[in-house]
C-alpha cells in the first residue's frame, strides 16, 4: 500500500533551535495515524507544515511533504490552494474561535460547498443540511440561521466537523479536537470524527496529547519528544509494549481512574536527561 | 435593536440635548459682546437701549430668559434672528440641507478612501507598499483640514482653476427645485447637469473635510484589520481554500469593522464640527457659514438654535452607529 502522505527527512527550526529534526512519516490509504507528545514536541508543527500555515519565524530546512504526487512544501501558493479544503482539511482545536462570530454558521459551512464544488445556493443548503445530519445534530435548518456564539462548544466542534468533512477530502487533519471541549462532550465527538472517517474512508492525521484519545480511535502511533520520532507503529503494540524508554515513561505517567490513591508518575528525569543527550548528539 | 434599548437611548438624548441648551445658553450671556450694542444707529439714547433690551427680553434675570426659551423651544418656536428679522427655524432649515448634503458627501469619500487605505495597507503588509502608505496616512492624519482646505483654494483653484471654489451651485443655472436638498431633488427631477454642478462645488470642501477622518478610518481598521487576520477562523478560511481577496473582504472586514465604524460615529461629529471652518473657506451657504455670521452678530437666538441643531445631529449620529454596530455584530443584538 502506497502511503498517501509520505514525510520525508522533515527538518525546521526557529530562532530559538530546531524545532523538528529529521521526522519521516507516511500515512496509508483509510487510517487513523496519531502524532504523539507533549507541548513543544512537534506535531502541531508537522500539521501546520502539511497545511502551509506554518508560522512565520519557522523555517523549513530539509525534507519532503509528499501529497499525491506532490511536495506540498515546494508547491506554489496557488497550487496549494486549489487543494486546501478540497483534498486536505482540517479539524480544528478550538471551536469557540475557529468559526467567523460575524457570519451565520450555514453561510461559514457552505463556502466550500458553493465556491469550490460550484453548487448553486440552494443544493449547497439542502447537502448542508444532509451535513449537520450525518455531524447528529438536531434541527439543523434552524442551526444554519444561527451564528457561532448561540452554539455550544460541542455544536461549534461537530459543525466544523462537518465543514471538514464536506467536499469528502482524502485527508483531514484533526489538531487536538476535543482538548477544548467537556469530557462528557470529548467522548461523543471522538466517536463522531472515527464513525464519519470510517465513513467517508478519510486518512486521518490525529494530532493529541492524550493517550486514552490514541487508544480509542487511531491506528498507528507515532511519538514525538522534541521534534524528533522516538517511536512508530501500530497503536496496541505500542501501549502493550512501548520500545522507547520515554514512551514507557509516558504510559506509566498515565493517570489510573480505577486507583486514584496511586500517585502521579511524572518522566523521570533520567530518562529526560537521556533524551537530551540523544537529541544534542 | 430592542425596544427597551431604543427608549432608552431616546431618553438619554433628551437629557443630552437639554444639556446642551443650558450650556449654550448660559455660554452666550457670560461671553463678552451684547447684540443691542451691535444693532442700535450711533447716537441712540440711553432710553433707547433699554427699551430695545426690554424688546428682547434681554433685561429678565438669565433664569427666567432661559424658561421663556425653553418653553417656546418646546413648542416648535426658535425665536427670531436678530442680525436676519427671521425666524430661527426658517433660517436654519433653509441651510441645513446644504451642510447635510456636503457632510454626508465627505464622509462616503472618507469612508471609501479610509477603508481603501486599510485593505491595501492590510493586504501588502510585510511590504514596502504598506509602509508608504501608513506613512503617508500618518502625514493626512497630522495636518489638520483647514490647512487641505487653504491648500486646495490656492492650487486647484488659484493655480489651476480646474474646480469651483466658492458658492454651492453656478448661479446662471436655475434648476427650478423646490427643497434646499440640490443633489437628492436634482437626482430625482433627473436634473443630471445640475447636480453634476453642485457635486463640483462641493469636491474641494468635502476633500477638505473628509481628509483628517479618512486617515483615522485607515488607521483604526488597519489595526484591527491586523487583529483580525491572525484568528483562528481567519487561518481556517485560509485552510478551505477562500482566495486572499475573500479572506480580506468577506470574513476579516466585516468583524474588523465594528470599532474602525464605532470611531467613524464620533469622527463623523468632529467632521460636521468642522464644517463651520471649512465652509467659511469655501464660502459653502451651510449652517456652518451662518454660525460664524451669527456669532459675529451676537445674534443670539440664532447661535442658540444653530448649537440645539448641531446637537441633535450629534446625537442622531450617535444612535445611528450604534443600530449600525449591531446590525455588524450579532453578539451586541440582544446585549
Amino acid at each position: 500500500m502506497s502511503p498517501v502522505i509520505d514525510i520525508k527527512h522533515l527538518s525546521a527550526r526557529s530562532a530559538a533551535g530546531p524545532i523538528l529534526r529529521d521526522v519521516a512519516l507516511s500515512v496509508n490509504a483509510g487510517e487513523t495515524m496519531a502524532l504523539v507528545g507533549e507541548s513543544g514536541a512537534g506535531k502541531s508543527t508537522i500539521a501546520k507544515a502539511v497545511l502551509g500555515i506554518l508560522p512565520q519565524g519557522i523555517t523549513v530546512t530539509s525534507g519532503d511533504i509528499v501529497f499525491e504526487g506532490k511536495n506540498l512544501l515546494t508547491l506554489p501558493q496557488r497550487e496549494l490552494r486549489k487543494m486546501l479544503g478540497v483534498r486536505i482539511a482540517l479539524i480544528p482545536q478550538d471551536p469557540l474561535t475557529s468559526l467567523n462570530p460575524a457570519r451565520r454558521i450555514g453561510d461559514q459551512l457552505t463556502d466550500g460547498l458553493r465556491l469550490r464544488a460550484g453548487m448553486d445556493g440552494k443544493t449547497a443548503r439542502t447537502q448542508a443540511t444532509r451535513l449537520l445530519n450525518d455531524v447528529q445534530i438536531r434541527d439543523p435548518e434552524r442551526v444554519l440561521q444561527r451564528y457561532p456564539h448561540e452554539l455550544s462548544g460541542g455544536m461549534r466542534q461537530r459543525v466544523l466537523i462537518a465543514q471538514a468533512f464536506s467536499l469528502n477530502p482524502q485527508v483531514i487533519i484533526a489538531d487536538e479536537p476535543t482538548t477544548a471541549l467537556d469530557v462528557t462532550v470529548q467522548k461523543q465527538v471522538l466517536r463522531l470524527i472515527r464513525d464519519m472517517q470510517r465513513n467517508h474512508k478519510t486518512t486521518l492525521l490525529f494530532v493529541t496529547h492524550d493517550l486514552g484519545v490514541v487508544a480509542q480511535v487511531c491506528d498507528r502511533m507515532t511519538v514525538l519528544y522534541g521534534g524528533k520520532v522516538l517511536e512508530q507503529g501500530v497503536v496496541a503494540e505500542i501501549l502493550q509494549s512501548p520500545q522507547h524508554p520515554y514512551t514507557q515513561a509516558l504510559l506509566a505517567a498515565n493517570p489510573r481512574y480505577d486507583r486514584p490513591s496511586q500517585s502521579l508518575k511524572p518522566v523521570p528525569e533520567t530518562v529526560l536527561a537521556a533524551l537530551k543527550q540523544e537529541l544534542s548528539a | 435593536m430592542a425596544p427597551t434599548l431604543i427608549l432608552s437611548r431616546a431618553l438619554s438624548a433628551i437629557v443630552t440635548l437639554f444639556g446642551v441648551m443650558v450650556i449654550v445658553f448660559v455660554l452666550v450671556r457670560v461671553v463678552p459682546g451684547d447684540p443691542i450694542a451691535m444693532m442700535i444707529a450711533p447716537g441712540a439714547s440711553d432710553a433707547d437701549i433699554a427699551a430695545l433690551r426690554a424688546h428682547y427680553g434681554l433685561d429678565l434675570p438669565i433664569w427666567q430668559q432661559f424658561l421663556v426659551w425653553l418653553g417656546q423651544v418646546l413648542l416648535g418656536n426658535f425665536g427670531t434672528s436678530i442680525s436676519l428679522k427671521q425666524g430661527v427655524l426658517t433660517v436654519i432649515l433653509e441651510r441645513l440641507p446644504a451642510t447635510l448634503e456636503l457632510a454626508v458627501f465627505a464622509l462616503a469619500m472618507a469612508l471609501v478612501w479610509g477603508s481603501f487605505i486599510a485593505l491595501v495597507s492590510t493586504a501588502a503588509r510585510g511590504t514596502l507598499l504598506e509602509k508608504f502608505i501608513d506613512n503617508f496616512n500618518g502625514v493626512m492624519l497630522a495636518v489638520p483640514d483647514f490647512i487641505w482646505g487653504l491648500t486646495f483654494v490656492l492650487v486647484l483653484g488659484v493655480f489651476v482653476p480646474v474646480l469651483p471654489i466658492s458658492g454651492r451651485s453656478d448661479p446662471t443655472i436655475d434648476a427650478g427645485l423646490s427643497s434646499q436638498f440640490y443633489i437628492l431633488e436634482g437626482v430625482l427631477r433627473g436634473k443630471l447637469l445640475f447636480v453634476w454642478d453642485v457635486l463640483k462645488h462641493m469636491l474641494l470642501p468635502a476633500f477638505t473635510m473628509s481628509f483628517p477622518l479618512a486617515a483615522v478610518i485607515g488607521r483604526v481598521l488597519k489595526n484591527t484589520m491586523m487583529d483580525v487576520m491572525v484568528q483562528d477562523y481567519i487561518v481556517l478560511a485560509r485552510i478551505k481554500g477562500l482566495s486572499s481577496l475573500r479572506i480580506l473582504l468577506q470574513e476579516a472586514l466585516r468583524n474588523a469593522a465594528v470599532p474602525a465604524l464605532a470611531l467613524t460615529g464620533v469622527q463623523f461629529t468632529f467632521l460636521i464640527g468642522g464644517t463651520v471652518i471649512t465652509e467659511r473657506i469655501f464660502s459653502y451657504p451651510g449652517i456652518g457659514n451662518l454660525a460664524i455670521d451669527a456669532v459675529i452678530n451676537r445674534d443670539l437666538p440664532l447661535i442658540q438654535g444653530l448649537v440645539l441643531t448641531f446637537g441633535a445631529i450629534f446625537v442622531a449620529v450617535n444612535m445611528a452607529v450604534d443600530a449600525l454596530a449591531a446590525w455588524l455584530n450579532p453578539r451586541l443584538r440582544h446585549a
